[in-house]
């Protein structure tokens, strides 16, 4: 009987070690600006923080399933306006943080020589993008071949849909695609440096998202997901942005 | 022209080895190889059958060397102690499976199977699965695969050893039949003294790896040539000095007495002579009458009784003898520890080796 | 201390069955959850839907060949490992068995690797097989992340079976090739259901490999793996949920098949 007993305050004590203070649900793609602004966060305030870092339609979809969450992160505006309409996310709290700019990845030495988004429908150019209905850039790249016409035209040259971001910058990276458009943000990544080239999308033709945060209207601690996501929002948390390549939007 | 001839043969496995290992058998004949567990016997075989192949020395098979040859060329059939029998054939598919190999008529491969295994009487079980079978029944249904086949040479690895007395001693006479019927030549491994009596002509004694003795089983076991082979046996072994040759009988010094015997040798050679322990006749006082050249005190030094037999440990001043005794003559004599006795024997089971 | 004796082994009993059972309990729970949350309208619905139909398909096609190839190598490989004593044994048996190890993305990679731009790859190409992306692709990407385990089961049932069989069957005449088929293979045979079984579980629910291999592309290298994450993604969850039910089932029918043929690792 003691056994159980022990065994109980045990389980006890690391159920609760693991309990945070603060859950944050946050795109995926944002992982490392949000990793450095949660240390600093969790110093400054003593408590524990959890991020859970998922596809912005995944983390949506565990906040349609009732998982309890404080602070909503997607990488697209979309997410925030549906998750309002639905009354997930208090209207207050919505704060436009930073500029999501798709761009053109090419491998280095652009072996394709895309030069715009009229060379991805040249024949025989292999492109990977984003699955429309899974990661935030899939539905903004569809948008971008629908703005500029070239939807059908692109089409055969679409070599795989990808339902996750990252994988788009590993194909690229590792030479497999010709091209493909991800955010800008992900190639200031030190490690993808010397893989990757950048080709701009110019303004008229892009369509450039922006980065909200929530407090969620079930926030189990709402006093800290409110400071949380000011502080993100904050001259501060600007900073950390702008260091990792996001350009701040300027409220 | 000799059958099977071994040359020299080598084979290290590591934890198992032979060395220096010569056998020559004519067809027909009736190899015993005898041994305690590890002697390398079932190396032996497995080296004739060419699962092994030898680090050095030749087998020659028929005038053939087969040591290179691929073990489904060399005819060579093989029976283990467990039968090994293939659990998903059927008795009679297991009989006839080296059979289909050749022959194509089903109807003779019938009546092959059914002829082998009315003599071998599993005609009965024809249609049964092997893990169904007893001990002895599964022996026989592994004898009949490997014999139906006519194999130039048989190999049996402890045929009988897992089978109870009584199996066992049907089995055996049932296999003396059988081989005697077939000609075949066979090497039986053994630990069992009784199989190599039963059945076999030469023998061949392991140890270690090495073979100690090979020759006719009256020259194995009458003869020994080493302490080894003798205890092995069962003989005793004696050193001893030729001291006169008189009239056909060598007299030979050995410790503070005399033996007489029939074979040859020079005075004043230094010789081995080797006794069997059922050729003494164990008697308490001097014999009359007997033309037994050989009395020798000695004292009884222990009884070991074994079933309907008993081993007498006796010895003459510092030479220890064994000696078998019928178990109801221990008790006509009444023999006990310490009596003093006198061992009788004929000068011809004094063998010179 | 009869009594004492008993009442040790009781609690001994007890404390053990309970954690079993309590874990048990937990499975059964986090599995029923997975049949009873979703409305059944929903899932006979979502099973007819195109996107169903074709990941379906394309799971018991891709799952049929890549098992068959499966077999077809590790048969060899595992007689090879159990029977022969060669140079290099012990590494060849690490690297074969390292993607059991293996995050399925890490192979993924790997194989990504491999098949591009190498000249491994050029040469595949252009025998006509391509697997960056395509089909073939989530073939292979299952077909690398299964072998391991059948390699694995085959050598064991290899190692349970007696090479004297094989001796014996060699003694009366047969080669070794038809050794290996009349003796060796149908021995083998619980070894090799098992095994089949398995492989089948392990390609159709391969996840990682196949989304680094073949891109996971919607209704294109779509697998049902593919179709639960793509729909959590979408945040349509009755989809999701939906193949996760599918998957289940296969993999319900396959442990019970292999529990039913008796043979373990």
């Amino acid at each position: 009987m003691r056994y159980l007993v022990a065994f109980c305050i045990v389980c006890f004590a690391v159920a609760n070690g693991f309990a945070a203070d603060l859950m944050i649900f946050s795109g995926a793609g944002l992982i490392k600006p949000m990793e450095e602004m949660r240390h600093n966060f969790e110093q400054k305030h003593n408590i524990r923080t959890d991020v859970h870092y998922g596809g912005s339609g995944e983390i949506f979809a565990c906040l349609a399933a009732g998982q309890p969450a404080d602070v909503f992160i997607p990488g697209a505006e979309k997410y925030t306006d549906d998750a309002l309409k639905n009354g997930w996310v208090i209207k207050e709290t919505i704060h436009k943080l930073v500029l999501h700019e798709p761009i053109i990845v090419v491998p280095m030495g652009n072996p394709a020589n895309v030069n715009g988004l009229m060379d991805l429908t040249r024949p025989g150019v292999k492109v990977a993008v984003g699955d429309p209905k899974a990661p935030a850039i899939g539905r903004v790249t569809k948008q971008i071949f629908e703005k500029n016409g070239i939807s059908e035209k692109i089409n055969p040259n679409i070599t795989v849909l990808a339902p996750t971001v990252n994988q788009l910058l590993i194909y690229v990276a590792l030479r497999q695609v010709d091209a493909s458009i991800i955010w800008k943000d992900l190639t200031s990544w030190a490690e993808e440096k010397g893989k990757l080239e950048v080709v701009p999308i110019p303004k008229e033709k892009n369509i450039i998202q922006t980065i909200p945060t929530a407090v969620c209207t079930n926030a189990p601690n709402k006093e800290l997901a409110v400071k949380f996501n000011d502080y993100i929002a904050s001259e501060e948390g600007m900073k950390i942005w702008t260091k990792w390549g996001y350009e701040p939007c300027g409220k | 022209m000799s059958f099977l001839k071994i040359e020299d043969l080598h084979l290290n496995l590591g934890e198992f080895f032979l060395q220096e290992i010569f056998i020559t058998l004519q067809q027909g004949d009736y190899l015993a190889v005898i041994g305690p567990t590890g002697a390398g016997k079932t190396l032996l075989l497995e080296s004739i059958i060419g699962f092994w192949k030898p680090d050095r020395g030749r087998i020659h098979l028929v005038g053939k060397d087969i040591t290179d040859e691929l073990p489904e060329k060399r005819r060579i059939g093989i029976v283990y102690q467990d039968y090994v029998l293939l659990p998903h054939f059927t008795v009679y598919e297991n009989i006839a499976y080296g059979l289909k190999k050749k022959e194509k008529e089903k109807k003779r491969i019938r009546e092959k199977v059914n002829r082998m295994a009315a003599a071998l009487q599993i005609d009965h079980l024809l249609h049964r699965t092997p893990t169904t079978l007893s001990g002895g029944e599964q022996q026989r249904v592994a004898l009949a695969r490997a014999l139906i086949v006519e194999p130039k040479l048989l190999l049996m690895d402890e045929p009988l050893s897992a089978l109870d007395p009584q199996t066992r001693r049907e089995a055996r006479s049932l296999l003396r039949k059988i081989i005697s019927g077939s000609h075949t030549t066979v090497i039986h491994i053994t630990h069992d003294l009784d199989d190599a009596w039963a059945l076999a002509n030469k023998v061949a004694i392991f140890k270690d790896g090495k073979m100690m003795q090979f020759g006719t089983l009256q020259d194995v076991f009458h003869c020994p040539t080493n302490r080894f082979v003798a205890d092995f046996v069962g003989a005793t072994l004696l050193e001893g000095k030729v001291e006169e040759r008189k009239e056909g009988f060598t007299i030979i010094h050995v410790d503070d007495f005399f033996l007489v015997s029939l074979d040859e040798s020079t005075i004043g050679e230094s010789v081995r002579v080797a006794i069997r322990p059922e050729n003494i006749v164990v008697c308490k006082s001097i014999p009359k009458d007997i033309s037994a050249q050989n009395i020798i005190r000695a004292k009884v030094e222990e009884i070991l009784s074994e079933g309907t037999t008993c081993v007498l440990c006796l010895k003459a001043n510092h030479t220890a003898f064994s000696v078998f005794v019928a178990n109801n003559a221990v008790e006509r004599l009444d023999l006990k520890q310490n009596d003093a006795v006198y061992a009788v024997i004929k000068a011809s089971n004094v063998r010179i080796v | 201390m009869g009594i004492r004796a008993l009442r040790k082994i009781s609690f001994f009993h007890l404390s053990f069955l309970s954690v079993t059972f309590f874990i048990t309990l937990l499975l059964l729970l986090a599995i029923g959850s997975l049949f009873f949350v979703p409305s059944w309208e929903d899932v006979a619905q979502n099973i007819w839907s195109p996107e169903m139909r074709y990941s379906l398909r394309l799971s018991l096609i891709t799952g049929f060949i890549s098992t068959a190839l499966v077999m077809l190598f590790a048969l060899p490989i595992g007689y090879a490992l159990s029977r022969f004593h060669f140079w290099g044994k012990g590494f060849v048996k690490t690297i074969t068995d390292m993607p059991v190890a293996f995050p399925e993305l890490v192979l993924g990679l790997c194989l990504l690797l491999v098949f591009g731009s190498t000249f491994v790859g050029d040469f595949l190409n252009s025998i006509g097989l391509n697997f960056v992306f395509t089909r073939k692709g989530v073939a292979a990407a299952q077909f690398f992340t299964a072998l391991p385990y059948a390699i694995r089961i085959m050598k064991s049932t290899f190692d349970y079976i007696d090479p004297r069989m094989e001796f014996i069957s060699r003694s009366l005449g047969y080669s070794q090739f038809e050794t290996f088929f009349n003796v060796s293979l149908p021995l083998a045979k619980n070894g090799i259901l098992a095994s089949t079984v398995i492989s089948f579980a392990r390609c159709i629910g391969t996840f990682g490999t196949v989304l680094i291999l073949a891109g996971g592309s919607y209704m294109k290298t779509e697998v049902l793996p593919i179709t639960l994450y793509l729909n959590i993604s979408y945040g349509n969850m009755g989809m999701a949920l939906t193949s996760g039910i599918v998957l289940m089932v296969v993999s319900f029918l396959a442990i019970f098949i292999f529990e039913k043929t008796e043979v373990g690792f």
